[in-house]
């Protein structure tokens, strides 16, 4: 932007020269418009020089426990970071569960996000460590494990600790020397596995508040190599060096920046667990939401965690009863331990598309916004393996990797609550895409800062998405639309400018199916604002989708399903349907500058095997009654946000 | 009655019975041998204090130590009755740690070995995938969709053959750009899928080669630059090579030494067994 006005200033100031020359002109002569056009800098010959834009996304999950989590251990993991590091990036390993595995293809960043507290206690608990035994409690666990009856044992843990009721005496806690030897083992592997250009292998925990059993946890990921990472060691939950309290963790991190120079961000994730408490209007932990909570919040939080194996956050049929896609791979049963049922006024404060909303509202009342997040996925695996992949699920713990019974099993059953999960409606979810100059630590982290970022379910679709003022129909058809995009917009994550009199704000979308995955459906924009008198609205648009020869919206405006070529039967589908690459420049219709509104894409796939499809054919395994066994996978862009000025 | 029922109620009394016959039958021999000793060393002391200086997050008092060395003492005391009384012979969990103890002991071993450099050498001879940098390839493409593409394709293969010709004017937009820079396969695979970047790594610089095929459809390829594998410098791939020979012991450690600990064993199986032997049925006896 600064060369252009610069070049245009020195055009002026030449022209300018240029009418009032003849005096100097006779001493050095008129310059020609030959000579004028060879001083001007020129645009390159190479379209791809001096391009400093993101020109591909990274691919990775910032998602991943290991043996070091003590309920990944418990289930039965025995990958620890060093192993989910060589994992992630491509190599074969053998399971928890024995078998062999391996991604269809490298990821280019993996973040171990392995429980802060407890860190390493598995591992040391498996061990039967004299101080594990000692304690009655931990003598149980361990016999449990010992008799093969680790499931139970992870449940009792994960219970006792979200209830409290974790023995004070086997507590491993920051500052006692298994926890830091677990902490440092943590940063060791990262320093080893991180390959810069090739392979970022970033630092980090899961500080996981759960109090009650609600799920506020958030993933702690350093943009810091190893020397800043273990000047500290992980913030905790539980009392009295830890706190349960985001406000809390928000202090830690500034300390950490405080102490080392270094830089955190956190991902809050499973705001569907939360009973209602992941993202507050009113008031959290006894305080009311003020401008204060709002300025730490976005300020610490840029990204949310829309979809992983635990459900999909991103909308919910009884708040978007007009977005039929919102229904996907839904998880709204209770909270994370299954001990509070869910109530519909709890939905509103759990779904990031009614948070973007209410935080438009909060944005005016408070002056800041605190739920100003980008998007992104990530797999919350605890088996060590980053293997989200439809016909390559290696589950969510390790008694859910491959095998002819994962589907039939069930994964929690409290008969006090009445709630009852079934292993097949775990899902096979997801990735964090980010638009990152190069694959360092230092360009991803800014990426996520910046909220360059978008979530897919599984696929490596590529997705852009820019707003501005001015994009014309013919810049979703040029060579470069990116080029487009950052020269005239912004992109995902980004804030439009003030609006310019008489003018809607207009979006430069576009999408390419994943090189070995299915084509593409539909490309929509979901549109949040609101309005005069004080209401929160939202619309989703269809804006670009394959098959348009055939496929027109019908009098509601609802465009046609895009069709079902999937042979449940055999696992199988084909690309005769649907679009590889959809393209287009989309002007907001309804646009008011006077309503605060954001703006984000969802890119839907056409339908494919779900992971229950691929277990049914390779094991023969009759699936239960209601086993959901095609989806539609998709991608969310972080939105881009208008303000009136 | 539950009591009757808790396994420690049967273990204490099953304790005491042994520990009755004890006194009677034991007491002539015991006479006989001399009184074995029970040393309370310094480096007990301190062990203790470190435990409970771990658990409690301070050293103890002296009182407190008092304690733990009367318990440490009666803990000691009973264990080594314990064992005179073979209480830990058919413990599932006594047998388990032991054996845990064990495996352990060996993974700590080779954790803290420093490879031997000839073992090195070998490695940096035969792992070139550790070794290598690996081939990159810079290359211009032009897309085409699927949809009468192929046709296209060869006429713009044609066309782009002549001296005059201008990429930019032929085939269609692919949103991944069309030149790429220092590409190896992996990056490649990403990008593009397997087949795609063999392909590419294949072709000869220079000229433009295709259609090939991808997840998205056909591309005409101009490799413009090939650097081939080039082998590291031995001293920068030293941890590295070190790390796998240690994964690679330690995954075979455990079965050597097993299979060595194994000889030192006669292992007499009953011929009911003798289904469930699989392979270890040529290193035991079978014999009712």
């Amino acid at each position: 932007m600064a060369r252009v006005h610069f070049e245009r200033s020195f055009l002026a100031g030449v022209m300018t020269l240029g009418l009032m020359s003849s005096a100097w002109a006779q001493d050095i002569g008129s310059p020609t418009q030959e000579q004028l056009e060879k001083a001007m800098p020129k645009p390159s010959y190479s379209p791809y020089a001096n391009r400093d834009f993101p020109a591909r996304p990274f691919f990775g999950d910032t998602h991943l426990h290991t043996s070091f989590s003590m309920d990944a251990g418990a289930f039965g993991a025995r990958l620890g970071p060093r192993e989910a590091y060589r994992f992630a990036r491509g190599e074969q390993l053998t399971a928890s569960s024995g078998q062999p595995v391996k991604l269809s293809r490298p990821l280019d960043f993996l973040v171990v996000a392995d429980h802060s507290d407890n860190m390493g206690f598995f591992p040391d608990l498996f061990a039967g460590k004299p101080e594990m035994l000692a304690d009655p409690t931990g003598r149980q666990w361990y016999d449990l494990v010992q008799s093969g009856r680790g499931a139970e044992a992870a449940i009792q843990i994960i219970r006792a600790f979200s209830q409290r009721t974790f023995p004070k005496d086997l507590m491993y806690a920051p500052g006692t020397r298994p926890y830091r030897a677990a902490w440092q083992e943590t940063i060791a592997a990262a320093e080893q596995y991180n390959e810069p250009g090739r392979f970022t292998a970033f630092i980090g925990f899961e500080w996981t508040s759960n109090t009650g059993g609600n799920n506020l946890h958030r993933n702690v990921i350093f943009r810091d190599n190893g020397d800043r990472a273990s000047q500290v060691e992980p913030f905790t939950v539980y009392p009295p060096l830890g706190s349960d309290n985001p406000a809390d963790l928000w202090k830690w991190m500034e300390a950490y920046q405080n102490k080392t120079g270094g830089s955190v961000l956190a991902i809050a994730h499973n705001g569907n667990l939360s009973n209602g408490r992941m993202f507050p209007i009113v008031e959290t932990f006894g305080k009311s939401i003020d401008r204060e909570y709002a300025e730490q919040r976005t300020r610490w939080e840029r990204l949310y965690e829309a979809t992983q194996t635990k459900g999909d956050g991103e909308a919910h049929p009884f708040l978007s009863p007009n977005d039929e896609f919102a229904n996907f791979e839904r998880w709204d049963f209770g909270n994370l331990d299954a001990s509070a049922a869910k109530t519909r006024e709890m939905l509103e404060f759990e779904y990031a598309r009614s948070a973007l909303k209410n935080g438009l509202k909060l944005g005016q009342t408070l002056g800041v916004n605190p739920y100003k997040f980008g998007m992104v996925g990530s797999s919350d695996a605890h088996t060590g393996l980053a293997a989200m992949e439809e016909d390559n699920f290696f589950g969510k713990t390790t008694p859910q990797e491959p095998s002819p019974e994962r589907m039939l099993a069930t994964f929690f059953d409290n008969p006090q609550t009445n709630i009852k999960v079934m292993d097949w409606q775990v899902s096979s979810s997801g990735y964090a895409a980010v638009w990152a100059q190069e694959n360092t630590r230092a360009s991803l982290w800014d990426a996520m800062q910046r909220r360059e970022t978008y979530a897919t379910t599984g696929p490596r679709m590529l997705v852009r998405f820019f707003g501005g003022w001015d994009f014309v129909a013919q810049d979703a058809n040029s060579r470069l639309p990116a080029q487009t995009g950052y020269t005239k917009g912004v992109p995902m994550g980004g804030d439009l400018r003030a609006a310019p009199q008489g003018k809607s704000p207009t979006f430069l979308v576009a999408a390419l199916k994943d090189p070995i995955g299915a084509n593409l459906d539909r490309y929509q924009i979901v549109k949040g604002w609101l309005t005069k008198d004080g209401k929160l609205e939202e619309k989703v648009y269809d804006v670009a989708w394959a098959d348009a020869e055939r496929r027109k919206p019908g009098g509601d405006g609802k465009l046609p399903p895009v069709g079902d070529t999937v042979d449940v039967a055999n696992a199988t589908w084909t690309n005769t349907i649907g679009a590889p690459e959809l393209a287009t420049v989309w002007t907001d219709p309804d646009f008011d500058p006077g309503q605060p509104a954001f703006y984000y894409g969802r890119v839907i796939e056409i339908p494919t095997p779900r992971w229950t499809a691929y277990d049914a054919k390779r094991f023969g395994t009759k699936p239960l009654p209601g086993t959901v066994m095609t989806i539609m996978e998709r991608a969310y862009t972080s939105p881009i946000w208008y303000t009136p000025g | 009655m539950r009591l009757l029922k808790e396994p420690l109620l049967h273990f204490v009394m099953l304790g005491g019975l042994m520990f009755a016959a004890y006194s009677v039958f034991g007491t002539a021999r015991q006479e006989a041998q001399p009184q074995p000793v029970i040393r309370i060393t310094a480096a007990d002391a301190d062990w203790l204090k470190a435990m409970w200086t771990r658990q409690w997050r301070r050293p103890p008092t002296d009182e407190e130590l008092t304690g733990l060395v009367a318990d440490h003492l009666k803990e000691e005391v009973l264990a080594r009755e314990a064992k005179a009384l073979e209480l830990d012979v058919g413990d599932t969990i006594v047998r388990r740690r032991l054996a845990q103890k064990m495996a352990f002991l060996i993974d700590d071993t080779i954790r803290t070995t420093e490879p031997p450099e000839p073992e090195l050498r070998v490695l940096y001879e035969t792992r070139l995938d550790l070794v290598r940098t690996p081939a990159r390839v810079s290359f211009t493409q032009v897309f085409f969709r699927r949809e009468d593409g192929d046709g296209r394709a060869r006429a713009s293969l044609v066309a782009l053959s002549g001296p005059a010709a201008t990429p930019g004017e032929e085939g269609d937009r692919l949103l991944l750009g069309d030149t790429f820079a220092d590409q190896d396969e992996p990056a490649l695979t990403n990008l593009f899928g397997a087949a795609f970047a063999q392909a590419v790594l294949a072709l000869p610089a220079g000229r433009w080669s295709g259609p090939i095929e991808s997840g998205y459809g056909l591309h005409l390829v101009k490799v413009t630059v090939v650097s081939s594998p080039q082998a590291r410098p031995f001293a920068e791939v030293r941890e590295r090579l070190a790390e796998e020979w240690r994964r690679k012991r330690q995954e075979t450690a455990q079965a050597q030494l097993l299979q060595g600990l194994m000889r030192k064993y006669r292992v007499v199986v009953d011929p009911s067994v003798r289904l469930w032997l699989g392979p270890l049925a040529s290193q035991v006896e079978v014999r009712p």
